[in-house]
């Protein structure tokens, strides 16, 4: 039975793990002709060309500090209207329009509002492509914090200014530490929706505003095989290094 | 008088939860309200406390009007049924949370929280975890709490009705006593008729909104609307079945 589990237990690995080695060795493959099982030769020039002879760093940082700021403007501004929303009398109204933007693909969405991004000049800019999936994430961050705001923690907030803090010492001293856990979570999965965005960052960024998943799509449609794998291993560090966290954020929960 | 409500009135839309409320309760007293739920009790409590408005009616304390002040501003301390001690935070830090917004300095915050600790009988658990703490302990950070900051008046709302029946005995006790200790004013709300004999020096009765305040105790023992002589009824015949 142990022998069957371990085994049950490898195949899975196996399953989850092949597609990231098949990207590292597309990623070192040098020539590799069909029929051919192994490449001709192996080469570390995807690396090199990558890091070295190409832009792709700086749109690797770019990309990091736009998902960056969603994560924290969509997190500031959920954390304050998403309290307020949940104590408006119309509240279940309210949270249903903050569904709305799921009902389209993001690519539809994204056509849907263009017009609004040509008209203000935004199409083509960071700035454009950063309002646009703060548009898709900040309802999703409503969301998310939507049952954390319960009776227990408005009586706690109450007794805190019953003691003498002002408001903005309860958000500080009482508010902020009790939402913490629910802050970081956000975080992280703000950053990661506007990480992996394709087809928002597409059309209103219209290939102006380069983003690194954007940048793979390009090397894929190049053909360019081994820079496309280099750059996936690459894009995928921030969401691995943030599902650690995440995983330990719930593992101190549980 | 120390505190003092007129002519309260309250509705939620056409509702009317509180109809022309008045009292007044001097220093260092006590005065039992008791009443069924939903009568409007808790409501009367977050008016004064400045939790929610009246529709008419005000608040005084010492003569000044505070009806206008927040919630912050009035030294009105409203305690829950639950504790609701800040998880966050541990009994020293919970016991401390009042003086740290009054951004008192830090040694005069750690003589006057051990004083008190010491005083609750929580000495040893400063740096416990409030999660961890029985139902009386809970009860009494909650009161330390409130009265670190010397309130002007307690109002509080069925404290001890989660609390097992040897509990709530000894918290209403100890309640009695640093009541006396502090001097503090206080607002008790039940619906237990025993409870409220043995917390008041003044006694209330609150149905469908109106307050009916008797002027002693024997007053509120005697009156049909409280039901201590039906009480006594019931267990004089229990007695005489025995014999």
């Amino acid at each position: 039975m142990k022998t069957k589990a371990r085994i049950r237990i490898i195949v899975l690995i196996n399953l989850v793990m092949i597609p990231f080695v098949f990207l590292l060795f597309l990623s070192i493959a040098g020539t590799w002709f069909f029929p051919d099982v192994l490449p001709g030769h192996w080469s570390l020039n995807a690396w090199h060309g990558l890091f070295l002879g190409n832009d792709f760093w700086w749109v690797l940082l770019k990309s990091v500090v736009l998902s960056s700021s969603i994560a924290i403007l969509a997190t500031a501004m959920a954390f304050f209207i998403s309290r307020q929303l949940s104590r408006h009398r119309y509240r279940d109204i309210l949270h249903s329009i903050a569904y709305l933007p799921y009902s389209f693909s993001p690519v539809i969405y994204a056509f849907c509002i263009q017009f609004l991004f040509i008209r203000s000049g935004l199409k083509g800019t960071y700035a454009g492509v950063l309002i646009a999936q703060l548009l898709i994430s900040f309802p999703f961050v409503v969301l998310l914090f939507s049952k954390h705001w319960n009776h227990e923690l408005k009586n706690q907030e109450i007794l805190s200014m019953s003691l003498g803090a002002s408001e903005y010492q309860t958000v500080v001293r009482v508010t902020l530490p009790l939402t913490m856990r629910l802050i970081k979570l956000s975080l992280i999965q703000t950053f990661l929706i506007s990480w992996f965005d394709y087809g928002i960052s597409l059309v209103i960024g219209r290939g102006i505003a380069q983003t690194a998943i954007l940048r793979i799509y390009q090397y894929i449609a190049e053909a360019n095989i081994a820079y496309a794998a280099t750059a996936s291993l690459v894009l995928l560090i921030p969401p691995v290094m943030l599902s650690i966290v995440q995983h330990k954020l719930s593992s101190n929960v549980a | 008088m120390w505190l003092e409500v007129k002519n309260i009135s309250k509705r939620f839309d056409k509702n009317e939860v509180l109809k022309d409320i008045s009292f007044s309760l001097e220093q260092g007293k006590t005065l039992a309200i008791l009443g069924k739920s939903g009568c409007g009790k808790t409501t009367l409590l977050k008016i004064i406390a400045g939790i929610i408005p009246a529709c008419e009616g005000d608040v005084f304390h010492q003569h000044k009007l505070i009806t206008h002040l927040p919630l912050n501003k009035r030294n009105i301390i409203y305690l829950y049924q639950d504790a609701l001690l800040f998880p966050h935070l541990n009994v020293f830090e919970n016991i401390a949370f009042g003086l740290r917004a009054r951004k008192l300095g830090e040694e005069e915050i750690l003589q006057k929280a051990n004083k008190l600790i010491s005083e609750l009988g929580l000495t040893g658990y400063e740096n416990q975890n409030p999660q961890l703490l029985s139902g009386g302990q809970k009860q009494r950070v909650a009161f330390g709490r409130s009265l670190i900051v010397n309130p002007d008046c307690m109002l509080l709302d069925e404290p001890f009705s989660s609390l097992d029946f040897e509990t709530r005995t000894t918290m209403q006790m100890f309640y009695k006593e640093m009541a006396e200790k502090f001097n503090i004013t206080t607002v008790f709300v039940t619906h237990d008729l025993k409870e409220a004999l043995i917390m008041g020096n003044h006694f209330a009765v609150m149905d469908s909104g109106r307050l009916t305040f008797y002027k002693d105790k024997s007053e509120f023992i005697n009156s049909p609307e409280t039901g201590v002589m039906q009480e006594k009824t019931f267990w004089d015949n229990i007695n005489a079945d025995k014999t």
